[in-house]
């Protein structure tokens, strides 16, 4: 694979989340793991579509990059406190359906309707659970930078999983960028005050583990077993001992 | 919370669709032909690493010709090729290919052409404008189409080949075109044996 292009892929990730991390600490890493992959993708392919041309011909990969900037938005507005609780999670599931629903919509027309709605409510309640799960992962591990690097780790084996298996470079480098705007985050302890990140972060991390998986399967040619073993990967987080 | 648990739910239900109703079947005339697959080929060509050609098949084509010599106008050409019929000699390669780095089949299972004008411009040569759908998008092109041969196997046979060049690029398959890793235009030799439409 061309070095150029891998670094198109990270290097924007990597700058964005440096930047905000540095000037807004953890509250702005959600804006820099979703601005990434859309430039990203702007220096790979082409600038996406905005949604509502999408809304008129859809393309899940697109979808993706607007799913995570939804995610990155919601995740925002709870570190700002303006959605709390079960609001903040009620919030999270609800995108992680609808970007679920709008990843697969083209596909949709492909499948017949029982298909469809198997393959939309069951992705639904993986990327549902999947936030709620990284949610839950956040409120029992301690603070620090530990839970930071490991979900890095998680993304980076995503994102390795999706090139090798799912045979997509594409959404391999995109789910990358991801993965080294959250490394760049991490490598802030070396100069900043100490990073961690917060249950709201388990919107953004949950939506994005599972979609890009999820798009691995349905966009890619990423089986289902192997995609089962990497999307419960997190979900060992809720071992204390593994992220404490 | 509840309210907003029930957004996505009730937005699949505005938005699955169902089945559409299909159109009426005309009956075939004596100028209605039908693509045999098994006797036809799609042959594409594209630059690698600004250096060779390399060529790949598409290994099914399905469609219909309708066309009176003497009123060419009134013809009409259909041709749908399955992109997962892809074949470049790599099964790896033939998943890229078929993936959403480049025709998304998944998305975009078939490449389409459906003719919008036919003008005859020889003894045995046709200029066929139509729009091709391929990856999501849609685009507007001119083929010169010509009549190869008539035969008989089992039933009358007519021969058609066209050759003619795209830019992967006017499609939205942008992937790998940096540094002339890939090249943008792609040649196809599209040649079809079709038999008279069953009446």
């Amino acid at each position: 694979m061309d070095p150029v292009r891998i670094l198109k892929g990270v290097l924007p990730a990597i700058g964005l989340a440096l930047l905000l991390v540095s000037f807004g600490g953890a509250r702005l890493l959600s804006l820099a793991a979703a601005a990434g992959p859309f430039v990203a993708y702007v220096l790979l392919m082409a600038w996406p579509a905005w949604p509502h041309e999408l809304w008129a011909a859809p393309n899940g990969m697109e979808w993706l990059l607007w799913a995570l900037v939804a995610a990155a938005l919601v995740t925002v507005l709870e570190y700002a406190r303006l959605v709390r609780g079960r609001s903040a999670a009620g919030l999270c599931v609800a995108v992680a359906c609808v970007s679920t629903w709008l990843v697969l919509r083209k596909m949709v027309t492909n499948w017949s309707l029982s298909e469809a709605w198997w393959y939309v409510g069951s992705g639904a309640l993986i990327v549902a659970l999947s936030a709620l799960g990284h949610r839950a992962v956040l409120r029992r591990a301690p603070a620090g930078v530990r839970p930071a690097f490991l979900f890095t780790v998680v993304l980076s084996v995503d994102a390795v999983v999706v090139v090798t298996l799912g045979s997509s470079l594409l959404l391999g480098q995109l789910c990358g960028a991801v993965a080294a705007a959250l490394g760049a985050a991490v490598g802030t302890t070396l100069w900043r005050r100490p990073f961690a990140l917060a249950v709201a972060d388990g919107t953004w991390l949950g939506i994005a583990h599972a979609l890009f998986v999820l798009a691995g399967v349905h966009i890619g040619y990423l089986g289902w077993p192997a995609a089962g073993c990497v999307l419960a990967v997190p979900l060992l987080g809720l071992v204390p001992r593994l992220v404490g | 919370m509840k309210t907003l648990l029930l957004l996505p739910v009730a937005f699949a239900l505005f938005t699955i669709p169902g089945h559409g109703d299909h159109a009426a079947a005309v009956p075939p005339g004596d100028n209605d032909w039908v693509v045999d697959g098994v006797h036809s080929s799609v042959v594409f060509r594209i630059k690698h690493a600004n250096a060779s050609w390399f060529q790949g098949t598409f290994d099914k084509v399905e469609g219909q010709i309708t066309l009176d010599p003497s009123k060419p106008e009134a013809g009409s050409v259909t041709l749908t090729i399955p992109v997962d019929s892809i074949d470049t000699n790599d099964k790896k390669r033939d998943e890229h290919v078929k993936g959403p780095d480049f025709f998304n089949s998944k998305e975009n299972p078939s490449i389409a052409f459906a003719s919008t004008k036919i003008a005859k411009k020889g003894d045995t040569q046709f200029d066929v404008t139509g729009d091709l759908q391929m990856a999501g998008k849609k685009k507007s092109i001119t083929m010169t189409v010509e009549k190869t041969g008539e035969g008989e196997m089992m039933g009358k046979v007519v021969g058609w080949m066209t050759t003619f060049t795209i830019k992967r690029s006017d499609f939205g398959i942008n992937y790998a075109l940096d540094k002339g890793t890939l090249g943008d235009e792609v040649t196809l030799m599209v040649a079809l044996e079709t038999k008279q439409a069953k009446k």
